[in-house]
């Protein structure tokens, strides 16, 4: 294309003015010494009069009203995640964890002391969560992985399910026995805090492990290490692994803070996602 | 911090000196104003397109609320790869195709649209409403595609590759089409006397 074609096929563009700088320089000085894009430039003049002064005369209408912002349609997708995953987790999870809670409340009155219930509200909900992802405990996994929900968005999703019975749990077993016991006035978000930690950190824990080395072995190691930690104090530790345990000692009394217990959970949470992800690029290979 | 940062500058946000990616960012975040002033800037616009593309200023209409529906649902949508006008003539243009699939004979059994009429009662030079005539007249020869670039060219002001982008086709179509057109168009207007080569 040689330099007057060039030219040609900007004019429309000078005309509208809407040319850049430079280029609009260049067809004004092509303009002054050809005649025939001159008369182009005026056929294209006389068009753009034309369109410019119909088009200014029609009147748009008044917007009608300004939209109100629907719920987003994430949120619309985390529902429906949800939903869809009550029915695939095992159905023991939700018997067992309200039956070891009502064993709870009754220890709790014998003994007359709400701290039975803060005492084993980790071990229900760490025992629920270790059994809520793997082939062993969906055999339907690969075919639910196929589907455009990513793994992690299942995994967070029955985690949700499961540890949010959990706390439901809890909440209602000790709102109950004070009530029960007219201690209601006792009750503090600080308290809450208490045992929800405790409660985070071991389900973190027991999903990352089950993740690892399978639900029972996850059991297994966040009991063990709740336990050890329970009677630590009273361990001798002389023995060949006196060693190990005054380090597991002092780590885990440093992390005994609420918000030490809740961070560990969190750091825990991402690897098991990030794992998660790993693990179903592996099985969908 | 972030918090505190997005409340500051939607309370100093004013709508009148943003620009249009500015608007469109705010809008993402659900705010009224700067959705209502970016239909303020291009309604006239989207509004003449739309008529243009249905003849039919009760489906432009239609069009025009549609389109501004999806401006507030999807603003996040818009990457930054042409200028927002052309992103909205898009939306526009693929609400008309859409409708257009949908009812292809309400547009042509719904058209009463005679708009150039108005305007030429205002004019009160005579000679100019003839060549106003004559060139509408040779404007209604041609075929929509042909119509429509010649719109985007002149009334939005767009540049070949947002005509491209806005059209769903590639650059060297738009070219093409702005050659036929002026062909068509100088041939008829020769043939009227009124080609710009016969002019002084």
């Amino acid at each position: 294309m040689n330099e007057h074609e060039k030219m040609k096929e900007l004019i429309p563009f000078y005309a509208a003015g809407t040319l850049p700088d430079e280029e609009h320089e260049k067809v004004a000085q092509h303009l002054q010494q050809c005649p025939d894009c001159r008369a182009e430039l005026q056929l294209w003049q006389i068009v753009s009069r034309e369109i410019r002064t119909s088009d200014q005369k029609l009147g748009a209408p008044a917007l009608k009203q300004t939209p109100v912002k629907k719920p987003s349609r994430h949120l619309w997708k985390a529902w429906y995640i949800l939903r869809s995953q009550v029915t695939l987790i095992r159905t023991e999870i939700w018997v067992s964890s309200a039956l070891v809670s009502l064993l709870g409340i009754i220890v709790a009155l014998l003994v007359e002391n709400v701290n039975a219930i803060y005492f084993l509200a980790p071990f229900v909900s760490a025992a629920g969560v270790a059994y809520i992802y793997g082939m062993q405990n969906d055999p339907a996994l690969e075919l639910t992985l196929a589907t455009p929900i990513s793994a992690q968005q299942i995994l967070m999703a029955r985690l949700t399910l499961v540890f949010g019975y959990n706390i439901l749990l809890t909440f209602s077993s000790s709102i109950l026995l004070l009530l029960l016991n007219g201690q209601i006035a006792q009750f503090s978000w600080a308290v809450l805090l208490d045992w929800m930690a405790p409660m985070a950190f071991l389900s973190s824990l027991a999903l990352f492990c089950s993740l690892l080395w399978g639900s029972v072995n996850a059991v297994v190691v966040a009991y063990s290490l709740w336990v050890v930690k329970g009677i630590m104090p009273e361990l001798d530790c002389s023995g060949q692994y006196a060693a190990g345990f005054t380090t597991l000692v002092d780590f885990l009394n440093r992390v005994e803070t609420p918000s030490h217990l809740l961070f560990i959970s969190l750091l825990l949470f991402a690897l098991a996602m990030w794992f998660t992800g790993k693990k179903q690029i592996k099985l969908l290979a | 911090m972030q918090a505190e940062r997005t409340m500051s500058h939607i309370l100093i946000f004013d709508p009148s000196s943003s620009s249009d990616e500015e608007l469109l960012r705010h809008i993402t975040r659900g705010v009224a104003p700067a959705f209502n002033h970016l239909y303020e800037r291009y309604e006239q616009r989207l509004y003449a397109y739309a008529l243009r593309l249905t003849e039919n200023p009760a489906l432009a209409e239609d069009i025009l609320q549609e389109c501004m529906l999806i401006v507030w649902r999807k603003a996040a949508t818009y990457r930054g790869e042409g200028s927002v006008l052309a992103w909205l003539l898009s939306i526009v243009r693929h609400k008309c195709m859409q409708l257009f699939r949908q009812k292809p004979a309400e547009s042509i059994e719904g058209s009463d649209l005679d708009l150039a009429d108005e305007a030429i009662s205002m004019e009160k030079d005579i000679s100019q409403q003839d060549e106003r005539n004559r060139v509408r007249e040779a404007l209604r020869h041609l075929s929509p595609e042909h119509r429509e670039v010649l719109e985007l060219v002149f009334y939005q002001g767009l540049n070949q590759k947002e005509i491209a982008q806005v059209c769903g086709c590639p650059l060297g179509t738009v070219k093409s089409r702005l050659s036929y057109a002026r062909q068509q168009l100088r041939g008829i207007l020769t043939r009227d006397g009124m080609d710009g080569k016969d002019e002084p």
